[in-house]
């Protein structure tokens, strides 16, 4: 009884910390249908100038009104200066968050340090609180955050649903325009919502800072880089550099091929690499004595099918999700996807994961030597980029870009649209597990961290920076992407490359909404003196 | 005017790309890789002013020839090591890399090594004890010791001089807390202690209810053998909870970066025992001049070197030892540098004498200690015993200490 109790209470402290976390995130994103991913980065902005409120007057809630004001204002900041700029265009709002969530991040590294802080909690909240019924000591803490949890829930609600403010922001969600004819600033209306959101993560911030610890690495980390420099072609360039970019661009070209042609952007792609990548390390040669071996006659087939079936699993999964929510559902499995792989040590070898993979040898050379390994690349993203472009000329590819544009009126003609769908989802698939076989012998290892969230957000960033409306758009991307990823921390001081990383992407966010092909594109038809044709 | 900021942008691109000036082919070339982003930056940074520090001493040459120190940033993945290794390799054109931080990196460096037999790597702080000591690399080397070596000597104390007959463990699941638990577990359980439970937790975790309200109630104290956010996580819940349980530390549980954090849990961390190769308030004379140089040089530092410092410091400061000795010679695939590194010894900075054992591991000095509140306030680590000598198979006969197999989350146990 005591156990189920503690457990119960364990749940819903956990339960009631998360949705303080999460409700300025769920308020921006169901009013203004932003994804907002710079909101862990305002939750830990809140909780370092709640830590230095409280330190400097020693009041415990003159902290967590700081740090919820500090959160408000740069949130207003960020959807005054930057979101509020591509209001409705969701997927480039959400990257920009990313590339503001690495620059706050890497600013605070810098000005808090890389140590651990944590809040001193009033003495009255202080250690144990004896539950009368269980005859065991509760940490008091976790109980006032039931309750303040419960406390903001309601005030959330109320000023929502009975206030004039509340009402406004509701109308300008269903109907901006509207709301605008009738004279109201809708622009300052979503930058109080996403003010009233930065409050909520400061706050929140500084309330898990005194429950938990607060740390900078809980935002999400990935490199965006920066150089070019003059090419020789050593193996270093032949390999690290344009090697790995196609690779990427491979898994990146499955992105691009389902945002282009089915009209849904995929977080999971990185995760159908990994599957891929995975059998070859189960059922190949590794040094971690997990799995059996069979020919890679054998193995490649079955890494190939296992990619593709993952891809209609998760097609399957996602197929009535469109838009923002495709995004969710498919990160959702990419991530729940990297919690398996890291716990489960039976297939996937834990935290561990499998060294020592090689790529088979072909009369005694080794795929992998440089040359032979490049050439393979190379040819395996030729086949890719035809397969992608006679698929969608196919009769199933034509229909897929009929669901794209309209679902109902392909069901009305009597064509289900979930085969559809699954099956653009398998091609996918496919296409991501031939890039992750390659990248399992580029990496000769994999582990969760090959298909953690900052794998699967570099695809993501690869195909967005390369541009989702061509397939080739994956390669410029990727290539972008590589070269920025080796060499920013050479042209930089190293304590800040990630900031510089930050700026670029965003840079390119905001300035090249198709990406670099769509920028090369332009300027290519400026330079012949074209007229730019508007690509809709 | 968008047009003219993507011009300008793409136009620094370009220009950045033209500074990549190559440098003198006399110059001594030494690839360092840290974690110098996310979680672990502030001890990758540490690690960096080890090197800073090591390279200062020797005046920044080796007989006549410039050190040129070239840093990448790993992300303690293993992917991001052998990245950022083939870089410096085979685009910067290092001589030798010190690194990496962590246990899977340091793996992943040692099979990569195979791959490039004419460099030499050195080991940084990564501590996962198959990097030595099961299918080991010609050309890796690691002056200091594993995760194992860093708890010789706590396990004896817990059960001998504080009376710990059953303990509970709480550690990540992963290849270093493995090694740890070893460490502490093996001569625990053989002076006739119990571990009833182990609980691994997934790395990054923040909610530990589920555990602290597991632990058994009949244990003397809890080992716990967790790193940075993760301990202070912990050891927070367990105060809040009232835990009152006495902690066993492991290395990087009580390090000085988490004695430099903020919080109430510090209280309870006094008396609390460790094992460790550092310790930033020893006293021996080594010590004194090495921390002296490392606060002098480095004002923005932690208070004393941390594990990460000390530890590349002594990768380095063995590498240029050792091109002194050849007159930074490293023709014929640095075979005579090599074989300088093999024989080295050295005094290091906690006193002892460093030397490799066939695997090329470092046969090291380990300390147990314990944490006391300093006259101001702050806390610190003081010495309680010093243990000499540690070899990697923990002072027992390497092929019965092989034999017991690769360590896991059941491998040792004695329930």
């Amino acid at each position: 009884m005591t156990f189920f109790l503690i457990v119960t209470l364990n749940g819903l402290t956990l339960a009631a910390l998360y949705f303080l976390a999460a409700s300025g995130f769920t308020l921006i994103f169901g009013l203004m249908r932003t994804v907002n991913m710079a909101h862990g980065a305002l939750l830990l902005l809140g909780g370092y100038v709640g830590f230095e409120v409280a330190k400097a007057t020693g009041v415990w809630p003159l902290g967590i009104l700081g740090g919820g004001l500090a959160a408000a204002f740069a949130g207003a900041l960020i959807q005054f200066g930057i979101l509020g700029r591509f209001q409705g265009d969701e997927l480039r709002q959400t990257l920009a968050s990313i590339a503001l969530s690495i620059i706050m991040a890497d600013l605070m590294l810098w000005y808090w340090g890389g140590i651990t802080y944590q809040v001193a909690l009033p003495d009255a909240l202080t250690g144990g609180f004896k539950l009368p019924l269980l005859g065991v000591g509760y940490a008091a803490i976790r109980l006032v955050l039931i309750v303040f949890a419960v406390v903001i829930g309601i005030s959330l609600w109320l000023i929502i649903a009975k206030t004039r403010l509340g009402a406004i922001i509701r109308a300008g969600v269903d109907d901006r325009e509207m709301l605008r004819a009738l004279g109201f600033d809708v622009a300052k209306i979503f930058i109080i919502v996403f003010a009233l959101g930065g409050l909520l993560a400061g706050m929140a911030g500084v309330v898990a800072a005194s429950a938990l610890s607060i740390a900078p690495g809980t935002d999400l980390q990935f490199l965006l880089p920066f150089a070019l420099v003059p090419l020789f072609a050593n193996d270093f360039w032949l390999i690290q550099i344009f090697g790995r970019a196609l690779i990427l661009g491979i898994i990146a070209l499955s992105l691009t091929f389902l945002a282009a042609y089915l009209g849904v952007v995929s977080f999971a792609q990185a995760t159908m690499a990994g599957v891929a990548g995975y059998t070859v390390a189960y059922f190949g040669p590794n040094t971690v004595d997990v799995g059996r071996e069979l020919p890679f006659y054998v193995v490649l087939p079955l890494a190939m099918i296992m990619a593709t079936l993952s891809g209609a699993l998760i097609g399957l999964i996602a197929r009535r999700s469109q838009g923002i929510y495709a995004i969710m559902i498919t990160l959702a499995v990419g991530v729940a996807f990297f919690y398996f792989t890291r716990q489960n040590y039976t297939y996937f070898n834990g935290w561990t994961g499998f060294s020592g993979i090689r790529a088979p040898e072909i009369s005694g050379r080794s795929l992998r030597e440089p040359l032979p390994f490049y050439l393979l690349i190379i040819l395996v993203a030729a086949l890719c980029l035809t397969f992608v472009n006679g698929f969608i000329k196919s009769p199933l590819g034509l229909t897929i870009q009929a669901v794209r544009d309209g679902p109902k009126r392909v069901l009305a003609i009597g064509i289900p649209t979930t085969p559809v769908i699954v099956s653009a989802y398998a091609f996918a698939g496919l296409i991501a597990g031939s890039g992750g076989i390659l990248n399992v012998w580029y990496q000769e290892r994999i582990s969760s961290f090959s298909v953690g969230l900052g794998p699967i957000v570099d695809i993501l960033v690869i195909a967005v920076i390369g541009g989702l409306k061509h397939p080739i758009g994956a390669f410029i991307g990727a290539l972008a992407f590589v070269l920025l990823d080796t060499f920013a921390v050479d042209f930089i001081d190293r304590e800040r490359f990630n900031t510089l990383i930050g700026l670029v992407l965003l840079a390119i966010i905001m300035g090249a909404p198709d990406g670099l092909h769509g920028l090369a594109k332009s300027w290519l038809s400026r330079f012949k003196n074209r007229p730019i044709k508007n690509q809709v | 005017m968008f047009t003219n900021l993507k011009t300008i942008t793409m136009t620094s691109v370009l220009a950045l790309g033209a500074f990549a000036a190559p440098a003198s082919a006399d110059d001594i070339k030494i690839g360092v890789i840290s974690i110098l982003e996310g979680a672990f930056a502030a001890l990758g940074q540490d690690g960096i002013r080890g090197i800073e520090l090591a390279v200062a001493e020797a005046g920044g040459e080796v007989a006549g020839n410039d050190i040129e120190v070239i840093v990448m940033s790993s992300d303690a993945s293993p992917d991001s090591a052998v990245n950022a290794a083939r870089k410096l390799i085979e685009q910067d054109g290092v001589d030798i890399i010190v690194g990496p931080l962590s246990g899977s990196e340091g793996l992943a460096l040692r099979d990569l090594s195979k791959s490039f037999p004419a460099i030499t790597f050195v080991n940084g702080s990564s501590a996962a004890q198959d990097t030595t000591l099961r299918d080991s690399s010609d050309n890796f080397f690691r002056f200091g010791g594993d995760g194992a070596q860093w708890m010789v000597g706590v396990g004896n104390y817990a059960h001998d001089d504080l009376g710990y007959e059953k303990v509970a463990v709480v550690a990540e699941d992963y290849s270093f807390p493995y090694t740890q638990v070893l460490g502490f577990m093996g001569e625990f359980c053989a002076a006739g202690g119990t571990v009833p439970e182990k609980f691994w937790t997934p790395i990054g975790a923040s909610d530990y209810s589920s555990i602290v309200y597991s632990i058994p109630a009949d244990v003397d104290a809890i080992f716990v053998a967790l790193g940075g956010a993760d301990a202070v996580n912990f050891l927070t819940q367990y105060n809040q909870a009232g835990g009152d349980k006495p902690i066993i530390g492991g290395s990087i549980t009580i390090d000085q970066s988490i004695l430099d954090s903020e919080g109430p849990f510090k209280q309870q961390l006094i008396g609390a025992p460790a094992g460790t190769p550092t310790v930033s308030d020893f006293d021996g004379a080594e010590w004194k001049s090495f921390s002296a140089s490392y606060t002098e040089q480095f004002p923005d530092g932690f208070s004393a070197p941390s594990i990460f410092a000390h530890h590349y410091y002594m990768g380095a400061h063995a590498a240029i030892l050792a091109l002194e000795e050849v007159n930074g010679d490293l023709s014929g695939d640095q075979a005579a540098f090599r074989a300088a590194l093999t024989d080295l010894q050295f005094v290091t900075p906690t006193g002892g004498t460093m030397r490799l054992d066939e695997n090329r591991n470092g046969i090291v000095d380990n300390f147990v200690t314990e944490v006391f509140e300093r006259e101001d306030g702050t806390l610190g680590n003081r010495v309680v015993k010093v243990v000499r000598d540690v070899d990697q198979s923990l002072g027992q006969d390497p092929a019965a200490f092989l034999a017991q197999g690769p360590v896991s989350r059941d491998n040792p146990s004695c329930p």
